[in-house]
């Protein structure tokens, strides 16, 4: 009668058994890296006068379970979206607050004008994706690699 | 050379070491034209209000390490961690060479760093971008360098 003993059998066994977690967590990785990479695209790509604006671009951990997680990129500047998504032209006092160390809208761009008309956006979130969202295969295949080896 | 990774200060420590690596390996590049471009600066963190200044350029920010806490158990004297090392240039050549420079930099003093407990070391994705800001280009290149960092083990009680 023939034995067949195979040999790694159980480390196989263990290796398939443990191979989605492994995937799960390497997604998450990379991921991860991703939204990193499109968070300082954003920063570099945010227009700034104080860098109030670039500085409120932070990334966040938006929903964790078990090794699968979530992230979100935030704008806390109010402003943020108008500067993201657009707005009417219209005109703006000179003597309106800012809201932080420059005081006024004068002081803050040196105007020496009472009203100035604003018309002119500059997307930043957006531009950043696309800048990054043709490595975002890469990193994930490279993540995968690694932790599957 | 170099400091030992000691546990009070794992952050620190590798950050310093990798910075000591690459302020004595990467100085300046030639690039076309026979124009010699000169590091101005390493930090730790990109000076975004001086953005559009030309006269920062090229600089390297060496991001403080990442050291995963989830794989810090009691035990274990080992984490795996990543530190991200980028390069802003004006010229798109010199952000390439500089890169590699760095690349070349760590492959070489692996057995500096191993003795530091900065192991395994491992050169992962490089990720490049452009902007352009004040009227000039700015290009981004980012390495992301793997590792195992080795620590002193904590004596059990």
């Amino acid at each position: 009668m023939a034995r067949i003993v195979l040999i790694g059998d159980e480390e196989v066994k263990k290796y398939i058994f443990n191979l989605p977690k492994k995937i799960e967590k390497s997604l998450s990785k990379g991921n991860l890296i991703f939204m990193k990479n499109v968070k300082k695209s954003a920063k570099l790509r945010a227009p700034r006068h104080s860098g109030d604006l670039a500085d409120s671009i932070v990334l966040n951990l938006s929903k964790s379970k078990g090794k699968k997680k979530q992230w979100s990129i935030t704008v806390e500047s109010p402003y943020g979206i108008y500067q993201e998504l657009g707005f009417k032209p219209h005109y703006i006092n000179a003597g309106w607050t800012t809201k932080n160390s420059f005081g006024t809208v004068g002081n803050a761009f040196g105007w020496s004008f009472e009203v100035a008309r604003v018309s002119k956006n500059t997307p930043f979130l957006m531009p950043a994706f696309d800048a990054n969202i043709v490595s975002f295969d890469r990193i994930l295949n490279d993540t995968i690699d690694k932790e599957i080896k | 050379m170099g400091n030992r990774v000691i546990k009070t200060n794992k952050e620190g420590t590798i950050w310093k070491n990798f910075k000591e690596i690459i302020e004595e390996n990467v100085v300046s590049t030639t690039i076309a034209g026979n124009i010699t471009v000169t590091i101005k600066s390493i930090t730790n963190e990109f000076p975004f209000t001086q953005i559009e200044n030309s006269a920062i350029y090229p600089i390297i920010v060496i991001e403080t390490p990442s050291l995963p806490t989830e794989n810090l158990t009691f035990k274990k004297e080992k984490v795996n961690g990543s530190i991200n090392i980028s390069v802003y240039t004006n010229q798109a050549q010199s952000a390439e060479a500089f890169l590699s420079l760095i690349s070349d930099a760590i492959d070489s003093k692996k057995h500096v760093l191993s003795e530091l407990g900065i192991k395994q070391i491992q050169k992962g994705e490089t990720t490049g971008d452009m902007v352009v800001r004040g009227g000039m280009k700015i290009h981004v290149k980012t390495i992301s360098i793997e590792f195992k960092c080795g620590y002193i083990k904590e004596v059990g009680f």
